[in-house]
């Protein structure tokens, strides 16, 4: 247990010292009788993690769980990490402030790369091995789920065991079984013998394949309406609804869309009545709605108009996301009073648009403006991504006249007097099962080259450009498909202080670089092309979606052809084997 | 006017005030009280409180209050403690006709603070000092300031040390003051502080804040 004296004593100190406390209202009942103790990590700071609506879900779920207790940990800041240091205090559970040895298991949620470095930060602050193999029975089971284990090779050497899809499914299968096995004495090695049988869990040290585990029913899914309500601001602080899991548009960059399939709703009655929910157990002043195409959820309008009226009898702000191009429903977008209206079109003409299967024509674009500037929309922002496969130059000249195509719109039939125009641009990062899996990166000099081609073009009144750091984007996709080599950069740059590397100003390119010398790789490996017969650092998991469909969709992709949206008929991309979707 | 006095201890004490305030106006939410709005653009809940705590210690004694219609007050008082986070319960409740506006009436908190030692008398000698000087830090500097005329009483019992400082616009930090005391051997860190009560001025005499609403 934690020195709480100690604590108490330096939290004045640290900026923040919320983030450290847990305490939060809806807190689980720590002190039922239990006989299995988790502890669930994000990888990020307090305030980005408790924004997560996976980590939400599971620690709930476990929580409501008879016989086990779960708590959370995250990553400390800086100033906090060296005050730890300082005063010899050991990486603690918000709950009851017990250390990672007190716990049977704890599981790191992994959703990005370039996280992985505070992982080995977070076993560092907390005394563990990084190494599985170096962890005794004395230390709990440390595993990982979350998206990035849609590739977890660079990173399976640090963990025992790899649940590879939805949580409901995985971690309550492993977490149940471990407390079998805790009974009847068995060991470690002798429980993941055990474990590696289960549903979506893979144990590195066996070996082997595994199928990534989903919620067949989403509609009779697990979901908490009795949540958290931390006491300091986070990033996302406001109630949310899952809407849907799965994207059924095929975006061919976008990794979430294949990952999270096959495509399962939530009925409007069920959302409905987690809605009321909890905005009464949460006292949140905003309801949100979460899924990766809202527009597609099959009675949007009639959900939308139920949500309207409670939100409206209870004073909670209804916010929407992001409605797809194609599907702007201007009805909606005013009876929700927004201000601004965020597109993402991600390429700047209709040919890379169809190469990308962003299935977006310049007449959707041009009708969906008109409508929302007519609406009064004072605030548009733009997405698009540089670097996509077959970019030309253009292609970076369609973003600028879609730019000064909303400027013209708004001089037309804007309702507002003024128009502020956003414009944001990401850098290309093949990430594994896509269709673009094999392809190139391009270079951090051709990076460079087109944002200042764009920072040039786009210096134009009322329009703000900005553009996702190139350098990050190169380790993440050196991360993304990595293999098993980098377990030991990842561990370099950590031990040469890489840490917080999503954040902007704790990247240190340079000390990746060199931690990727070190252990004599050159980063130019893992963003270059890949042959499309070559073996994948991925193979071993089967994440439903075929290996055949997205070489089907690549080729596609080169021809400039599109593939529709599935939600009218199957496009076979094998999602559907693992279960529940919904067409 | 619903006046709360409630309790900012435990891990409550290391919130900020604007969290603190979140918290309080979600509890308001979740008890379903019907706290009045403003009229901008952005409506956001009427609500007011006392001077600041710094950050770390601890209180018996916030008081807050919500613009809202009459209610019962035993009632209010059980609804806000069902809906309010452990370490931020209430133990009063008053109902008022207008605003009490406590932030402007409040001019003295008194603390109680527990050091890690028995505290030494000396540390009374400040009573009879004419001028007491500390140092402490103000928007990222050093500053030194005379505060004797903010030091209304101080009193020991073991290794406790009780103590009534000027609160409001002439404040007195109390984790600075505490940090002071250094210099008579007293130890304690601003979590082994808890302000008891705050009061008004009235006829020259210090009143708690809960008995002028």
């Amino acid at each position: 247990m934690t020195d709480e004296k100690l604590l108490k004593k330096i939290l004045p100190e640290v900026e923040k010292p919320a983030r450290y406390l847990g305490g939060e209202f809806n807190l689980p009942d720590m002190d039922k009788p239990c006989d299995e103790r988790v502890c669930l990590c994000f990888a990020d700071k307090y305030e980005v993690g408790m924004s997560n609506i996976g980590l939400r879900i599971l620690y709930h779920m476990l929580n409501d769980t008879d016989g086990v207790v779960c708590e959370r940990a995250f990553a400390p800041s800086v100033d906090m990490a060296e005050k730890m240091r300082q005063n010899g205090l050991r990486l603690f559970s918000l709950e009851t402030r017990r250390q990672f040895v007190d716990f049977d298991i704890v599981g790191f949620s992994i959703g990005f790369e370039l996280a992985y470095t505070n992982v080995l930060y977070m076993m560092d602050l907390a005394g563990v091995p990084f190494y599985a193999a170096d962890r005794g029975e004395e230390y709990p089971l440390i595993v990982a789920g979350g998206p990035c284990m849609v590739n977890p090779t660079p990173i399976l050497a640090f963990f025992d065991a790899i649940l590879v899809g939805e949580g409901e499914v995985n971690l309550a299968s492993f977490v149940e079984l471990h407390r079998k096995c805790k009974a009847e004495g068995l060991t470690k090695k002798e429980f993941l013998a055990r474990a590696a049988t289960l549903e979506g869990v893979y144990v590195p040290s066996i070996g082997g394949t595994v199928r990534r585990a989903v919620v067949k029913d989403l509609d009779k899914a697990y979901f908490p309406t009795k949540i958290l309500v931390p006491s300091c601001d986070i990033v996302h602080d406001r109630s949310t609804l899952e809407l849907f899991r799965g994207c059924a548009n095929g975006c061919r960059f976008c990794q979430a869309c294949f990952y999270y399939r096959p495509i399962r709703e939530r009925k409007k009655d069920t959302l409905l009545r987690q809605a009321k929910e909890l905005i009464t157990n949460t006292g949140y002043e905003e309801l949100s709605l979460s899924s990766l195409s809202t527009s597609d959820y099959s009675d949007l309008k009639g959900l939308v108009d139920g949500l309207k009226e409670e939100a409206e009898k209870e004073n909670v702000k209804l916010a929407l996301p992001s409605l797809r191009l194609d599907s702007f429903e201007a009805e909606i977008y005013e009876d929700t009073k927004g201000a601004s209206l965020t597109f993402a079109p991600e390429a700047g003409t209709q040919r890379l648009r169809d190469v990308i299967n962003k299935n977006v024509s310049d007449e959707n674009i041009l009708s969906s403006l008109k409508a929302a500037l007519a609406h009064g929309v004072k605030n548009v922002k733009l997405y698009f991504m540089i670097g996509l496969p077959t970019e030309t130059e253009e292609d970076l000249n369609g973003i600028v006249d879609i730019v000064k195509l909303v400027r013209k719109l708004h001089a037309e039939y804007g309702r507002s007097k003024l128009i502020n125009i956003t414009v944001s641009t990401a850098v290309f990062i093949p990430k594994p099962l896509t269709p673009f899996q094999w392809e190139e990166q391009i270079t951090i000099d051709e990076m460079y080259a087109k944002q200042d081609y764009l920072k040039r073009e786009l210096k134009l009144k009322n329009v703000k450009y900005s553009w996702h750091d190139a350098k990050s984007s190169v380790i993440e996709a050196a991360l993304a498909r990595g293999d098993g080599r980098l377990s030991s950069v990842i561990e370099r740059a950590y031990r040469t202080g890489c840490v917080f590397d999503s954040w902007n100003e704790c990247f240190d390119y340079d000390k990746w670089i060199a931690a990727f010398a070190h252990c004599g790789i050159d980063v130019k490996e893992y963003t270059g092309a890949i042959p499309t017969d070559a073996p994948l650092a991925w193979d071993f998991i089967d994440n439903g979606v075929t290996k055949a469909y997205l070489l089907k969709e690549r080729e596609l992709a080169y021809k400039g052809v599109t593939t529709p949206n599935c939600i009218g008929k199957c496009n076979g991309c094998g999602a559907s084997k693992l279960g529940g979707c919904f067409k | 006017m619903i006046v709360f006095r409630h309790r900012k201890s435990g891990d409550a004490s290391f919130l900020s005030h604007i969290d603190a305030m979140r918290v309080l106006q979600r509890t308001m939410r979740r008890m379903k009280a019907e706290v009045r709005y403003s009229a901008g653009f952005v409506p956001h809940m009427l609500t007011y409180t006392t001077t600041p705590l710094p950050l770390g210690v601890q209180s018996v004694a916030e008081y807050f209050v919500a613009d809202s219609p009459l209610g019962n007050e035993e009632e209010l008082l059980e609804r806000f403690n069902a809906c309010a986070p452990f370490g931020m319960m209430a133990d009063f409740c008053r109902v008022t006709q207008g605003n009490p506006n406590l932030a402007a009436k409040v001019v003295a908190s008194s603390y109680e603070v527990k050091a890690e030692e028995r505290i030494s008398d000396e540390v009374l000698q400040i009573l009879d000092m004419t001028e007491y000087r500390m140092r402490r830090m103000k928007k990222g500097q050093e500053i030194d300031e005379e505060v004797r005329n903010r030091i209304f009483s101080l009193a020991t019992d073991g290794d406790t040390l009780f103590m009534t400082l000027a609160t409001g616009n002439e404040n007195l930090r109390v984790d600075s003051f505490v940090e002071s005391l250094s210099r008579f051997g007293v130890k304690a860190s601003a979590n082994d502080i808890v302000r008891t009560e705050q009061f008004a001025s009235l006829d020259g005499k210090f009143v708690a804040a809960k008995e002028i609403l």
